[in-house]
């Protein structure tokens, strides 16, 4: 070896430098190696499994919703859906013209999704059961089907609001989003492995990942009271013609809704059908400008804080003067003269209230009005509620605070208007309201229940009896008359608030009218929100609408829950009245009678001045008694050709005195109220026509 | 005739390597090919392959029979059949996948550009020997530059443009260990990437572009090729550090791996064997090159250095771009691993390469009288 020549030398150099080039190359493709099969092992794994089991999923049905005695309100079938597995179909054209007819679909459609390269595809979401079998009997390859589940609701549009409604995949309104985790169950997978062109492998192990049924709902609503108060809605929407009306019963000591619906509402089956501002609980979302309703609040402060003296006399001009306005009483100009405090709350005189505002200050009044609840969210368990506007102490000059005092410039919700009264009614403790008020799996153990939670303590005891006793004398003697029910010690207040437009100014003759009143005093248990949103017939006083509304409700939920009535206060004995002469008044003169008289104006037809009525004048009638009256421009009944009234929403027999007034002849279908009529409101007929009315129950058309 | 002086210097470590490496393709190509559809019988491919290496063994042998010098005598006829081959295969080849590689005889395909790799490997190795690692000027090297370029082209028309590499890879490190002055490597190393940009433009395919790129990026093209080397990454990944275990290969079963028997056998194997299986792979692949470059260093001459030097770095310029290929490193060539990847020419001639490399180490030292 010791003769290698001089290139000798230099070609083992060479290959000496080559060697370590080679273990360069070595070391970078087991660096790389180690970098696969080691640091991303686990990632480059996950998308083996994934490419190699393909997996249609199924859904198991979404939990139940009842009501607080377990009353289904909404149940969910499992229906099948029909999928494709493009990689199977033998006969993509075949397949997609047998199937066209079947799931109702083109046959072009059905042929691009079926050729679609992807594994798997929906070609149908939840169809009927029919279709499923009648696709099923095909027996075409590559054409399987996987369950969903599909909601059905054993009341129709009942509580629509509150459960909101489904979409194909997930919630989109009401307790359904809120408590969607809770619903919705796991999603379940049937897997199979699968070869790189998607193909099925024979005699491999399908495996079925269960899917985990959705939990049940059982909210504290009651679905009788709903029924009731739906019921009652949808009969105001009738009468009253407004823009809208909603209503909350709940349980004053708790906080839990037993009820809670406005009109117009939506079917949660065809929800797309209906407008969208239709699909949340209005109660618990809109705010709006309370009126009078509010002004428990100043009272309740003032009382707490021992600025009231019910004996005090008070004097109302008819208006009061802060900061260079005039803020006039709703008696509008006449004014209440020299009254007690008592009177003056318990006829709800604006300058009085606006006295123990300022007596009050705004820290004070604020603080109370902060306490309790207004301007946040009450915190209800149902998405997108509102928190309402009230002022920023930094924005409350003179003015602010007087018309705060009365319900002006605040916008407040209804169900935050009931928190607050029901602190009044129960003691003093601001309650936080709720819907749900226990969730079960669906083997029916507990796995969540709701207590009920105080917010704080607002005012004392003693504050709340007095109050109480404040708002009973007005549902007993004042604007209130018109919701109490004999027997029962009933606590009120009507509310009239004028709207207010989007420039924030106040909309001219539009008026929200409203109650608010508990039951029975001493140990209420049930409390209620009316609120009548652009009344378009009668007049727009809350005592007029709001209250006979909330009167029918509560004579109906007081039977329902056999709450007995209290012997003591004795009511005037049977609370006879006689029917005043309304001839020639105009309409807010004939309602500012009846109304110190409880009773009721109805009105029929369109005018200026009350030409006929009945009951008759001099007639005894039971308060709350509903005198109807005709309208017209001129002062007596008209002859020859009149515009035939809108008769809808009024009974047989009140129909039967107007056509009867009119000259015309009634053939009546049905029974219950108004509902239709022939010819159409308006148009021109003749002394002895024969008009034909359709009447139904208020139930039937919610149906 | 063999004494014992030479039977005392043949290399069985060399030996013993190439038949891991084969033991090893014998077992993946198993997994790789038993259920294939339409396949006669599941041992169909791992059976031909042993028959070649069987057949390759002896060839190995007698290729150690001779004085490897003797090659020299007989090179410029290997040179010109082979050249003749390679003609004769663009104009008789059937074409497979769009490539003319093989001429059929009988049941027996041959692919002369197997061949062309140790024929060039041998020609070099005769024509730079001559020069004695005395280069004066561009005329020494211009008759090896024309040896090389003329089989290459006719590989890259069949086309097959990862073997015309690895002629030039042969000829490059050859001319690398002669001693060629780094001034000449430069200028062809310039030459060759001034000529990348022509043949980028007039010579490569669309589809072979595609290849050369798409390492960079699969996910570029997740249908086809790209897909492809997804699905090696996918599979050689998820065998993890310590496999998935002997013919467990899904992504061969669900048929996710294309060419899994052939140019992506190192997949295979790598989801089989995880991250230890390849490297105790890529240890026996080393210490091949190893002992060969060793058995180059020590040759009693020059012809035989040489010799072994190209072979090395055919083994190492494949082994680097095929499995590079299959980790993402390496553009795709489609370039076999050799001894493992299914292909009876590429075994016949690797087994004939070795057995040239034992011929070298059996003579190293220099007859002494």
């Amino acid at each position: 070896m010791g003769d290698l020549s001089v290139s000798q030398v230099a070609v083992r150099k060479k290959l000496l430098a080559m060697f370590f080039f080679i273990i360069a190359f070595t070391l970078s493709l087991v660096g790389r190696l180690a970098w696969i099969q080691i640091v991303r092992a686990d990632e480059l794994y996950d998308q083996a499994w994934d490419q190699w089991n393909r997996s249609i999923p199924t859904r198991s049905p979404r939990g139940s919703i009842y009501d607080r005695h377990g009353r289904l309100l909404a149940g969910s079938n499992t229906v099948e859906t029909v999928v494709a597995l493009p990689p199977r179909i033998e006969d993509p054209r075949l397949t997609a013209e047998l199937l066209a007819p079947l799931l109702e679909m083109s046959a072009d459609e059905l042929y691009r999704l079926v050729t679609m390269h992807r594994h798997s595809i929906y070609l149908k979401r939840k169809v009927e059961p029919e279709v499923s079998q009648a696709v099923r009997n095909l027996e075409l390859p590559g054409i399987v089907f996987t369950t969903e589940g599909k909601r059905y609701y054993p009341n129709g549009t009942l509580a629509s609001q509150i459960l909101g409604f489904v979409g194909m995949d997930q919630a989109w309104a009401g307790v359904e989003v809120y408590y969607e985790d809770y619903l919705k169950g796991r999603e379940g997978r049937i897997l199979f492995p699968s070869d790189a062109r998607g193909r099925q492998i024979p005699h491999e192990v399908r495996r079925y990942v269960l899917p985990k049924d959705g939990m049940n709902l059982y909210l504290t609503v009651d679905e009788t009271i709903q029924y009731i108060v739906e019921r009652e809605l949808a009969r105001a929407m009738l009468e009253f013609q407004p823009r809208q009306a909603m209503v909350i019963v709940a349980d004053p000591r708790t906080g839990a809704i037993l009820a809670a619906a406005a009109k117009p509402d939506f079917d949660p089956l065809r929800y797309g059908d209906f407008d969208e501002k239709y699909w949340p609980l209005a109660p618990a979302t809109q705010s709006f400008e309370p009126g009078s309703t509010f002004k428990m609040t100043t009272l309740a402060a003032s009382i707490e804080e021992g600025l009231y003296n019910e004996n005090e006399y008070f004097f109302c001009t008819g208006y009061a003067s802060v900061a260079g306005h005039n803020i006039g009483c709703w008696t509008a100009g006449r004014g209440h003269g020299s009254i007690s405090y008592l009177l003056a709350v318990e006829s709800s005189c604006n300058p009085a209230f606006i006295n123990l505002g300022q007596r009050l200050g705004k820290e004070k009044l604020f603080q109370y009005i902060n306490a309790f609840g207004y301007g946040q969210k009450t915190g209800l368990d149902y998405p997108g509620e509102s928190a309402g506007l009230v002022f920023n102490l930094s924005q409350v000059g003179p003015l602010e605070l007087a018309t705060s005092s009365f319900g002006q410039g605040v916008s407040v919700t209804p169900l935050q208007q009931v928190m607050a009264v029901s602190a009044m009614a129960n003691g003093g403790y601001l309650m936080k309201p709720y819907l749900v008020r226990e969730i079960r799996d669906s083997d029916g153990s507990v796995v969540y229940e709701r207590k009920p939670e105080v917010v704080r303590q607002v005012i004392s005891r003693e504050t709340s009896q007095k109050i109480t006793w404040i708002m009973e004398n007005v549902v007993l003697k004042g604007s209130g008359i018109n919701a109490g029910i004999e027997g029962y010690r009933i606590a009120g207040k009507t509310g009239t608030a004028q709207k207010v437009g989007p420039g924030g100014t106040y909309i001219g003759g539009e008026y929200i009218v409203s109650f608010i009143g508990f039951v029975p005093i001493g140990d209420p248990q049930v409390i209620i929100y009316v609120a009548v949103d652009g009344a378009t017939r009668g007049a727009q006083w809350g005592s007029q609408i709001a209250a006979p509304i909330s009167r029918r409700i509560m004579v109906d939920v007081l039977n329902y829950l056999q709450i007995a009535p209290s012997e003591r206060p004795p009511l005037p004995e049977a609370r006879l009245v006689e029917v005043p002469e309304l001839f020639e008044l105009t309409v807010n003169e004939a309602a500012a009678l009846l109304d110190t008289q409880g009773l009721l104006l109805r009105l029929v037809g369109e005018g200026q001045y009350i030409v006929n009525q009945t009951p008759k004048a001099g007639a005894k009638v039971p308060q709350q008694t509903q005198i109807v009256v005709y309208l017209g421009d001129s002062k007596a009944l008209p002859g020859g050709a009149i515009g035939l009234p809108d008769l809808r929403g009024f009974t047989a027999r009140e129909v039967g005195d107007v056509l009867n007034w009119l000259g015309l002849h009634l053939a009546a279908e049905g029974s219950g109220v108004a509902v239709g009529q022939e010819p159409a409101a308006g148009t021109p007929v003749q002394r002895g026509d024969l008009i034909k009315v359709y009447f139904s129950s208020p139930l039937e058309l919610e149906r | 005739m063999p004494d014992r002086r030479l039977i005392k210097n043949f290399d069985y470590t060399l030996v013993l390597l190439v038949m891991a490496l084969y033991a090893a393709g014998a077992l993946t190509l198993y997994s790789a090919t038993r259920g294939l559809d339409g396949l006669p019988d599941p041992l169909h491919f791992v059976k031909r392959q042993a028959l070649f290496f069987g057949v390759g063994l002896a060839c190995m042998l007698a290729a150690c029979l001779m004085d490897y010098i003797n090659l020299t005598n007989w090179t410029r006829y290997l040179y010109a059949g082979n050249l003749l081959l390679l003609a004769l295969v663009l104009l008789l080849g059937h074409e497979v996948k769009g490539a003319k590689r093989w001429i059929q005889i009988g049941i027996f395909d041959l692919q002369p550009s197997e061949i062309a790799k140790l024929v060039l490997i041998i020609t070099l190795a005769k024509l730079l020997a001559e020069k004695e690692g005395k280069f004066s000027g561009f005329q020494d090297i211009f008759i090896p530059l024309i040896a090389t370029l003329v089989p290459m082209g006719l590989i890259f028309l069949q086309p097959d443009l990862g073997t015309s590499l690895v002629l030039a890879a042969v000829l490059m490190g050859m001319l690398y260990v002669t001693g060629l002055h780094r001034r000449f490597l430069l200028a062809l190393c310039l030459a060759g990437a001034a000529a990348a940009p022509l043949s980028w433009f007039f010579l490569l395919k669309d589809y072979h572009k595609a290849r050369l790129l798409l390492f960079l990026n699969p996910e570029l093209d997740p249908t086809g090729l790209g897909w492809q080397l997804m699905q090696s990454m996918i599979g050689i990944g998820s065998g993890g550090p310590f496999g998935r275990g002997l013919f467990n290969s899904t992504q061969v079963r669900l048929q996710f791996l294309p060419e899994p028997h052939t140019d992506f056998i190192f997949s295979v194997f790598g989801e089989e064997m995880g991250f230890a299986g390849a490297a105790v792979l890529l240890l026996l692949f080393f210490l091949l090159i190893y002992r060969i470059l060793w058995i180059g260093a020590h040759s009693k001459d020059q012809f035989g250095a040489l010799l072994c030097c190209g072979v090395a770095i055919m083994f190492t310029f494949q082994v680097l771009v095929n499995i590079g290929m299959t980790i993402s490193i390496m553009p795709v060539t489609g370039l076999p691993l050799p001894f493992l990847s299914y292909g009876n020419n590429a075994l016949l001639v690797n087994l004939i390469a070795v057995g040239l490399v034992l011929n070298a180490g059996m003579r190293r030292h220099k007859i002494q009288f």
